[in-house]
């Protein structure tokens, strides 16, 4: 049986303001500012853990013209560049 | 039984401020009870010029900041007379010349207040208001604030502060802290040739920040030094010569950044920094603005406050 991961983002506070979105961590101290659609996944995953299917969904809805591929890519870049900044963890 | 009439600094005359000064003058600064202490002369003159609006406290006040400007007593007095500034007996800078006591005051007083008052959000930034809107302008030395500050005042503005915002992480709103306004360089005479009945102190040359004159503040504003204002509009100047006036909306995160960049003690309030930080970018309209006519400057800032 394969256990499924679940991608949860940790120590944020996210703020915004129509597309404009800021997140705080709160251990480093560092301010980001984010592009809507990472804003929108990091704001989300800061309220509650999702699998990669589900990110993979909310990344649909967001960007309903992109293809499979592209959202994909987009999903793997966002879930390395965060984990790099420890912003977000696999559980 | 009626309150005792509040006495301020110009009650005293110099020679009483003179006398005073030496044991300690109690007085207040914005919401801050400051005792200074100082046998120098320039410094009574100093304030009997650009403090006298400042209310005097009472004797069992309780003082944030203990004060203290002196000369050194080496033999190098007699050669190259130079000045200390003491917070509670510890000398946070190295001395400067003489005759820059009374700038070496103003700047050891921002110091105080910015490394110190960490119930606020501290903006190095201007802040004036006008019906009922208080106006940020934050920073970097050279970007035009002090000067846009000092002409906007001399046009019936109210002053909150000329230097640093200090943005209640209670409450939200601004406090001020109406002191004499720093005027360097060019600006100077920019401001005297504006406004010729403008009250200045001494003009002190030769600082590591040029020519350095300080600008008296309306005394209504000095009066005013309990009552906070509500933050409508933070815009970030910057002063080029020969620049059209133009003033363009700043996304509230790119708002956020910049102030955060301006701020003395964003990192050290952490969490708190932030959510008040973004509280006001939120109930502020953000913009940036390039200027090189102070005509035209003020001309627009009217119009934003009406």
């Amino acid at each position: 049986m394969t256990q499924q991961t679940n991608y949860k983002a940790t120590r944020i506070r996210c703020k915004q303001w129509q597309d404009d979105y800021v997140i705080y961590d709160q251990l480093s101290g560092d301010t980001h500012v984010l592009d809507v659609v990472s804003g929108e996944l990091i704001c989300a995953l800061s309220k509650q853990a999702m699998s990669r299917a589900k990110l993979l969904a909310l990344l649909n809805d967001l960007c309903f013209d992109a293809t499979e591929s592209e959202l994909e890519s987009y999903l793997l870049g966002f879930i390395e560049k965060f984990e790099l900044l420890g912003l977000l963890i696999s559980e | 039984m009626s309150n005792p009439p509040v006495s301020n600094i110009a009650s005293l005359s110099k020679s009483q401020l003179q006398h005073t000064i030496i044991k300690g003058l109690d007085f207040k600064v914005g919401r801050f009870n400051v005792r200074l202490v100082s046998p120098i002369v320039e410094l009574v003159t100093h304030l009997h010029h650009l403090y006298g609006a400042n209310e005097l406290l009472v004797k069992e006040a309780f003082i944030d900041f203990h004060v203290q400007l002196s000369s050194p007593s080496t033999l190098r007095r007699y050669f190259r007379p130079q000045v200390n500034f003491f917070l509670d007996g510890y000398a946070p800078f190295k001395p400067l010349p003489y005759v820059q006591a009374s700038a070496l005051f103003e700047w050891g007083l921002n110091w105080c207040i910015a490394s110190h008052a960490n119930q606020y959000l501290i903006i190095h930034a201007a802040v004036v208001e006008r019906n009922g809107q208080a106006f940020i302008l934050p920073g970097k030395p050279g970007s035009g604030k002090s000067t846009l500050c000092a002409a906007l005042v001399n046009q019936g503005w109210r002053l909150l502060s000329d230097e640093m915002t200090l943005l209640s992480t209670h409450d939200g709103q601004i406090y001020p802290v109406a002191r004499p306004i720093s005027l360097k360089n060019q600006s100077i005479d920019v401001i005297k040739k504006r406004s010729p009945q403008s009250v200045f102190g001494q003009i002190v040359n030769d600082t590591v920040k040029g020519t350095v004159g300080h600008l008296r503040p309306p005394e209504l504003s000095v009066k005013l030094g309990e009552c906070p204002a509500f933050a409508a509009k933070l815009i970030f100047p910057k002063y080029k010569q020969g620049a059209e006036t133009e003033l363009t909306t700043l996304s509230k995160s790119k708002a956020l950044l910049r102030a955060a960049g301006d701020c003395f003690n964003y990192n050290l309030l952490g969490l708190q920094g932030f959510d008040s930080l973004s509280g006001l970018v939120e109930q502020c309209a953000c913009y940036e603005f390039h200027y090189s006519n102070l005509d035209e400057a003020l001309i627009l800032f009217t119009e934003l406050s009406n």
